[in-house]
């Protein structure tokens, strides 16, 4: 028995190309296969990985998935099958002992799994996953429970028998909880209620409250908590009713963790519950960062890009890594970072809306559920995987209505709300994650800082930021301890121009700021008169000191083809208008869009429809960085009814949505629960906010409540809606200026970040556009505008920006 | 961004043997894979675990590998398109882990976390939450000297 029934003939990679030390490496190897058989045992390996990579989540992670087959030849043909427990008697020397009928269950397949590792592990040293293919067209298969450990699985040639292995990948590939509420079945005993101690793993919990959720981001508000509860209130049976929410929902079902009640897991079914039902949204999730994760960084596209004290910078990357540099230059503004830049310390940070630092390695994070977390990063001196405990901790909830968000020093944090407050807070814990604020914490300390775009800390009190004319103006706060409305002499000072420009600025303190340019270079200046507030520069600055930091929303346009299909592009000449696409454009991310009549983007992912019901629909591609087909759960929602009513819809950024209904009226609206697809609207939604604008044949939304027009002139018209933080009809005064001409020709006009506009001519070049005059509706444009990026943009029947 | 890559970690495959409770290390290899972070929380969650220990005996990181050693064995359901089910464990078993090695690592020792002391091994009448949890009692199993030469 055992390796005197065969041998190990050689091992193929059969699928992908991944970096084997980056990679999920998956090995199959054979059992009771004859040296003439492998053929057979080759097809199945095909079989297998073709279930898997058109699988949801693996269908769009095929870049990190490896597949190795091991062909072994055994003396025999099949498996053992031992008539006790029901089988044919069948006894085959095979090389790995392929049996059914363990613990006398026919249907329970079992191999020497001690060889199996050894050899896999021998000819696949990086393996992730081993799994031995018998073969035998009897149904059955085993796998084994135990957290990351991989232990193999093994299964027949049998339809379906594989799934077992797709299961057990769940378990040691990615750390994921059986969801069923059983052990071995009835009669047992002893499987009622889970013990009063949360489970370690991502999809089973014992928590009953949305705070104490670990799933809560997938949760959508209007869904119970506990969403099923066992009606056994004995707990002696399982809960075996089919759903009574709408398939998908995801809650808390109560059944998990081989227990009956106590214990829930995420939705009703999930392959880690029923096998081959797919993988729920919050399993997925897991298994997406953990393969993110593997992903090699490259100099490409940020969700996130934010300085610390000692000379570091994070950025969060599109597939949410998140890296640390450390910038050496940083006192003289050199070009030299340390030799181990960047290094990963941190995964799944795709999800956050916002990450800012603050003082002794605290990271803070809102994510889509407004909840403000607290990490320390331990690893920061010298860039290692090092978290603190209770990194992740809630410390605060109702984050995510506030336009911008900074860590001012010594544990304050600065908030601007709608109405443009300035608010105060100290989180007291700051040093150990704790839900501990300061007397005082939302004090209003300033109003009229909506003005300003680019809020940053210098510390020491002092906070910038960009008004509309570009202006960089210096403000210190003397009353950063306590919260009061306290500020030095000289604060709203100007102290520099031009710097409407700018992705991101952030400070490195001690007057150093870095700011992140339309050409995706880093740049380094030194304010020396940060204390003060005067308008002094070192010598030198700008120094530009990385390039390509580019942020993931750039050059982001998607087009519904004449089928249906949207279609992902990313324009990476966006900056020059040079003619220079990313790799995969276009990426088909999705089909049947052209059910709706109007579709609008609104950043960060998002997008509206309308459909034949008049319904307004929600949805953020999650695959945005890379124009890959990840949408966000909830994606489809209904957010409005009724919205047909409008002959033209726009999207302005921040959740601002404009329509124009039949009577020409301008309306405005703003979606507050654009990040997570609810049905949550701002008060005033609806209001009027403008008139007679079904005179102009074009319209769209920029930043920062810019609109752009095209009148029947062709002359292409500038407005700013300065009531757009609460809908009120206030425009700045001199709307409905002219800063161009010659646009009546152009077929389709769509708004980019920063000033750029993609234009579809008449014979369907698409071509690039940057009004550098945006911020007062002045004629400047900048050098190149007019260039051709594209040809035959008029075959797609909506074009919108992705920034 | 800058072109350098991050690199992967160094890191030894361990080949371990369950019989009757009792661990043994099969194999030590040096593998250069990326890793996931380590377990880190000063009280983990209970469960087993193997833990990379310094000359001192302090744990530098830990990496969960179940419930307990000795595994459950799943079994397809009796028709396709169920859920699976469990066998009681079986006496043989074997599991492979990547481990970082880390500065200062000398020893990777496994340990059984038993639940916190208090009500938690109780049902789940009082869900147990908290940003600091009780660290439950420690039992070591096994102890293996890591071969850092050879990583």
């Amino acid at each position: 028995m055992g390796t005197s029934d065969g041998r190990v003939i050689g091992t193929t990679q059969f699928y992908g190309s991944a970096p084997r030390s980056r990679a999920l490496n998956i090995v199959l190897l054979g059992d009771g296969f004859t040296g003439a058989e492998q053929t057979v045992f080759d097809k199945a390996c095909d079989d297998f990985f073709a279930r898997l990579v058109a699988s949801p989540p693996f269908d769009g992670l095929k870049a990190t998935l490896n597949g190795f087959r091991v062909n072994v030849a055994s003396n025999g043909s099949g498996a053992d099958d031992p008539t006790a427990a029901g089988g044919t008697g069948a006894v085959v020397d095979t090389y790995f002992d392929a049996t059914f009928g363990a613990g006398g269950v026919r249907r329970a397949l079992i191999s020497n799994t001690t060889l199996a590792l050894q050899v896999a592990a021998a000819q696949v040293p990086e393996l992730s996953v081993a799994m031995v293919i018998v073969n035998s067209p009897v149904y059955g298969g085993t796998g084994a429970t135990g957290g990351t450990a991989v232990r193999p699985a093994t299964f027949s040639l049998a339809s379906q028998a594989s799934d077992i292995g797709v299961h057990e990948l769940g378990h040691s590939g990615f750390g994921l909880a059986d969801e069923y509420a059983y052990y071995a079945g009835p009669p047992e005993t002893g499987q009622d209620r889970h013990p009063a101690v949360e489970p370690r793993e991502p999809n089973v919990t014992i928590a009953t409250t949305r705070a104490e959720l670990k799933w809560a981001w997938a949760v959508a508000a209007g869904t119970a908590l506990p969403t099923m509860s066992n009606p056994d209130t004995t707990a002696k049976t399982e809960d075996t009713r089919s759903s009574t929410v709408p398939a998908g929902t995801v809650g808390l079902f109560e059944g998990a963790d081989h227990f009956h009640s106590g214990a829930y897991r995420p939705t009703h079914s999930c392959t880690m519950r029923v096998l081959a039902t797919g993988f729920c949204p919050v399993c997925s999730a897991v298994i997406r960062n953990r393969l993110g994760a593997l992903v090699v960084p490259t100099g490409g596209a940020l969700r996130h890009l934010f300085t610390a004290p000692d000379n570091l910078v994070y950025a969060v990357t599109g597939n949410g890594d998140l890296l640390w540099y450390r910038h050496d230059g940083r006192p003289d503004g050199s070009f030299r970072w340390s030799e181990d830049s960047p290094r990963r310390v941190g995964v799944g940070w795709d999800g956050m809306r916002h990450v800012f630092a603050a003082d002794d390695g605290v990271l803070y994070a809102i994510n889509d559920a407004g909840d403000l977390l607290w990490y320390r990063h331990d690893g920061r001196t010298d860039g290692s995987f090092r978290w603190a405990s209770g990194s992740g901790n809630k410390v605060g909830n109702g984050w995510g209505g506030l336009r911008q968000v900074l860590a001012g020093g010594d544990g304050t944090l600065y908030a601007v709300n709608e109405p443009g407050d300035l608010l105060w807070y100290r989180h007291d814990g700051r040093t150990d994650g704790s839900f501990r604020w300061a007397p005082g914490s939302g004090n209003k300390v300033g109003n009229g800082w909506s003005a300003l775009r680019h809020l940053f800390s210098g510390g020491g009190g002092v906070l910038y930021g960009v008004n509309d004319l570009a202006d960089l103006l210096w403000y210190r706060h003397e009353g950063r301890r306590t919260g009061s409305f306290d500020w030095a002499p000289g604060s709203g000072n100007t102290v520099g121009t031009g710097w409407g420009g700018m992705a991101v600025l952030r400070s490195g303190g001690a007057g150093i700021v870095y700011g992140l340019d339309q050409q995706r270079k880093l740049q380094w200046y030194r304010h020396d008169g940060c204390n003060d507030g005067s308008f002094r520069w070192g010598a030198g600055s700008p120094r530009t000191v990385g390039t390509g930091w580019g942020l993931v929303a750039d050059g982001l346009l998607y087009g519904v083809a004449p089928n249906g299909d949207l279609l992902w592009y990313r324009h990476d000449g966006h900056a020059d208008g040079s003619f220079r696409w990313a790799t995969g454009s276009p990426s088909k991310v999705g089909n049947g869009w052209d059910g709706l009549s109007h579709l609008v983007s609104a950043g960060d992912g998002i997008m509206y429809g309308i459909n034949g019901e008049g319904d307004l629909l929600w949805y953020r591609h999650e695959g945005r960085s890379d124009g890959t087909f990840r949408w966000a759960a909830g994606s489809g929602n209904k957010v409005g009814n009724r919205w047909d009513g409008l002959q033209r819809l726009i999207s302005g950024k921040d959740g601002v949505l404009y329509g124009i209904n039949e009577a020409g009226d301008l309306l405005w609206y703003r979606h507050e629960g654009r990040f997570d697809g609810t049905f949550q609207w701002a008060a005033g939604s609806g209001n009027k906010v403008g008139d007679r604008w079904d005179s102009l044949p074009t319209v769209v939304a920029a930043a920062d409540g810019i609109l752009y027009a095209v009148n029947t002139d062709g002359d292409l018209l500038w407005y700013r809606h300065d009531g757009r933080f609460d809908g009120t009809f206030a425009w700045s005064a001199d709307v409905g200026k002219k800063v161009g001409s010659g646009w009546g020709g152009m077929q389709t006009l769509v708004a980019g970040h920063d000033g750029i506009l993609y234009a579809v001519d008449a014979d369907g070049a698409l071509r690039w556009y940057r009004h550098d005059g945006r911020a007062d509706g002045t004629f400047d444009w900048a050098e190149g505008s007019g260039s051709q990026v594209g040809t035959g943009w008029d075959s797609l029947t909506h074009l919108i920006s992705g920034s | 961004m800058t072109t350098t890559d991050t690199p992967t970690t160094r890191a030894v495959r361990l080949v371990v043997t369950v019989q009757d409770g009792q661990l043994s290390l099969l194999s030590q290899t040096p593998v250069e894979v990326w890793t996931p972070p380590l377990d880190s929380a000063a009280a983990p969650a209970p469960g087993s675990y193997l833990e990379l220990r310094d000359d001192a005996g302090a744990a530098l990181g830990r990496l969960h590998v179940g419930a307990d050693f000795t595994s459950g064995l799943e079994i397809v359901p009796e028709e396709p398109g169920g859920s699976p089910s469990s066998l009681p464990v079986r006496a043989t078993d074997a599991f492979t882990v990547v481990v970082p090695v880390l500065d200062g690592a000398v020893d990777i020792v496994a340990v059984q976390v038993g639940p916190p002391p208090g009500g938690a091994a109780g049902p789940a009448d009082e869900p147990v939450f908290s940003a600091a949890p009780a660290a439950g009692r420690v039992t070591e199993v096994a102890r293996f000297r890591l071969d850092a030469g050879q990583a």
